[in-house]
């Protein structure tokens, strides 16, 4: 069972074929997640994260196409599997959950319906057992009254419990992976905070393994055992997730770190709010990047070697790599 | 008190939604009697969950909807009761900064029509004018002057945010109603606007009503800050003394539930969470709004409304057993 990841995305390049040539979106991104952990995917919008995880799926939009890299599952390159094995794999084995709760569940029919379709599909239960499984997925979830829940539509709830119901059809088949972008973005932090106890929850009875998009690294903290941080289409820091909060070696990992408005209570709120620093700048537009570091013209450690050459991956401590030509000198000081 | 820019007394907003089953009207109590002051060159904050009526009292304002009850002044003007042409003649003093820099700009007007436009519509000053106004705004808040002739679509989304609040600063107002300006922006863009409205502010003596559901940014930005819940305040108070010693239930579990970057792994999981989610505003329960999801509540609370009570330093808190209930966040007990 150990030695190989669950998934591992090996040098993942897609490119989008367009009428003035073709635009790299991913650009050689690695990573790769153990069983039964999370992987947060951190990065500003557009970098690349959401892009990853359809690749991953081989969902990728039309004109869209993975150009070179792997894409494996359990040791089994997928990157070019037959669409009979890929609907195999999805919402079985790999499942996903999409940010807007609102418009990711189909109003006309009723949630009931719209899990029982999963485990019909992909486990051949019939009706009566698949409606069981649906109302053991949305106690599972926490809903109140599931029974009567079942024949409910989405327009008769909330945001946050919509959200449950996304969960639990992703969590139907029991998936051994589960894809989660932005879960929790459109709704409140109150709710939030419910549905990630929720996950952690349902994570350790299950042991399904998570990566979790998110732009927030509060989430991060809260529910990652490791970290994959992107940049204008580059995976440019990963590991774990400890060493990555506390000891960011990337300079945009730090900037992201030090733009987040931190909550202060009790004795330190009475101080001023220490100033927020800025990345100044903003990410290169797609098919105009920079010939070096894509970070260089943000970055204030950057040099001519920065902006002339792409840095690399570099082991900065264990399990934990950054590229940025920078990233060992700072490790050092 | 001329040091006041804004007073808003007892401000309620209804909405008639239709029939109620069963005879009668069915009406939203989206904002159920609020009362506070701004004070000139400050920011106060709203805080709470959606549907808690926050961008409600930020429309009532800028009378985008109707008042039902209460007042609203700024300055010597009640701008909840002016109508038609006396309306537009302070419109220039008061302006709005909305949430999504995508849907707020005409995708047909270019950046410095945008910007001109409230100086167009408000007859300020002549064309020359009113194109060095614009130019003027939009160095103002970092943007390039030739950038006025751009399109919106050619511009990013923080970029677009600073446009908008050119457009609010061209007529020279005195307040500006943020309303989520920073939560459609990544947070390396949301510290530079962050930095942005902090530098007007000082640069321009401005005044803010600064709505949030995200209490760091809150805290980054105000003086002052009320917590509101089901269309009420349920504590108001000087932003060091609601951080530092917060008394009601609902601020706590806001608290509780916000993430950061800092935390161990696990940390919200370990904290008690709040359950549920609010009432319907349609039929506000009859004692206190967030009885059915406290975790302090007793039969008082749901059979009797609590008043907001003062707690000194203008801390107001609506609970009947604040200052007795021991806060479950550990920073609160130590500072108390």
């Amino acid at each position: 069972m150990t030695g190989t990841p669950f998934l591992e995305v090996r040098n993942l390049t897609v490119e989008m074929k367009g009428e003035s040539g073709a635009i790299r979106v991913l650009d050689d991104v690695s990573l790769s997640i153990e069983r039964g952990t999370t992987m947060g995917v951190v990065g500003e919008s557009g970098c690349g994260k959401s892009m990853t995880a359809l690749a991953i799926m081989r969902l990728l939009p039309p004109g869209f196409e993975i150009t070179s890299g792997q894409v494996l599952v359990e040791g089994e390159d997928i990157t070019h599997a037959p669409e009979a094995r890929m609907r195999a794999l999805r919402g079985n084995d790999i499942s996903m959950i999409f940010q807007e709760p609102m418009t990711s569940l189909n109003p006309v029919f009723t949630v009931g319906d719209q899990i029982a379709e999963a485990v019909k599909q992909h486990q051949g239960l019939d009706s009566a057992k698949a409606e069981r499984r649906a109302v053991e997925m949305l106690k599972a979830v926490q809903i109140p009254g599931a029974e009567a829940r079942l024949h409910a539509y989405p327009h008769e709830f909330s945001g946050g419990m919509r959200q449950r119901v996304m969960i639990a059809m992703a969590l139907a088949c029991q998936p051994r992976l589960i894809i989660a972008d932005e879960p929790t973005t459109a709704l409140d932090v109150t709710v939030q905070a419910q549905i990630f106890a929720l996950m952690r929850e349902l994570q350790q009875e299950t042991g399904t393994a998570i990566m979790l998009i998110t732009h927030d690294l509060g989430a991060v903290a809260e529910l990652a055992d490791d970290v994959a941080v992107f940049y204008a289409g580059k995976r440019i820091e990963s590991g774990p997730a400890g060493a990555i909060l506390r000891h960011a070696a990337h300079p945009y990992t730090s900037g992201l770190m030090s733009c987040t408005p931190r909550l202060r209570l009790g004795a330190a709120a009475r101080e001023g709010a220490p100033p927020l620093r800025e990345i100044s700048g903003m990410v290169p537009q797609l098919g105009k990047m920079p010939n070096g570091c894509r970070f260089a013209p943000r970055c204030a450690l950057a040099d001519d070697r920065c902006r002339k050459v792409m840095p690399e991956d570099v082991a900065v401590g264990a399990g934990h790599a950054a590229a940025c030509w920078k990233a060992e000198t700072e490790v050092m000081a | 008190m001329s040091d006041d820019i804004l007073r808003v007394n007892g401000l309620k907003v209804h909405f008639d939604v239709g029939r109620a089953p069963g005879g009668g009207r069915k009406v939203v109590h989206a904002v159920d009697g609020v009362d506070f002051t701004v004070r000139k060159g400050t920011s106060f904050g709203i805080v709470g969950e959606s549907g808690s009526g926050k961008s409600t009292i930020a429309q009532a304002i800028m009378r985008l909807v109707p008042v039902t009850e209460g007042s609203v002044f700024l300055n010597e003007h009640q701008i909840s009761g002016l109508e038609g042409q006396s309306l537009r003649a302070v419109r220039d003093k008061f302006q709005m900064v909305f949430q999504d820099p995508f849907s707020s700009l005409n995708p047909r007007k270019k950046a410095r029509a945008a910007i001109r436009e409230p100086l167009d519509l408000l007859g300020i000053g002549d064309e020359k004018g009113r194109d060095k106004v614009a130019e003027d705004m939009l160095a103002a808040v970092g943007l390039h002057r030739e950038a006025g002739r751009l399109f919106p679509h050619q511009f990013s989304g923080g970029q677009r945010q600073r446009l908008c609040i050119a457009r609010a600063l061209a007529s020279q107002p005195e307040l500006i109603v943020c309303d989520e300006p920073v939560s459609a922006l990544d947070v390396a863009i949301q510290a530079q606007i962050l930095n942005l409205l902090r530098q007007l502010q000082a640069e321009m003596g401005l005044s803010y009503v600064f709505i949030s559901h995200d209490l760091a940014v809150v805290q980054y930005i105000c003086d002052e800050v009320a917590v509101m819940y089901l269309g009420e305040f349920v504590e108001k108070a000087p932003a060091g003394k609601l951080f530092s010693s917060a008394m009601h239930p609902y601020t706590w579990s806001l608290m509780s539930a916000a993430l950061s970057p800092e935390n161990e792994r696990g940390t919200l999981a370990a904290r008690p969470l709040l359950g549920g989610e609010p009432p319907s505003p349609t039929a506000p329960p009859p004692g206190c709004r967030f009885a059915a999801r406290c975790p302090f509540a007793t039969e008082r609370c749901r059979a009797e409304k609590p008043a907001l009570r003062g707690f000194g330093e203008g801390h107001r808190v609506a609970c009947h057993y604040a200052g007795e209930l021991e806060p479950p966040i550990p920073e609160l007990k130590r500072a108390a």
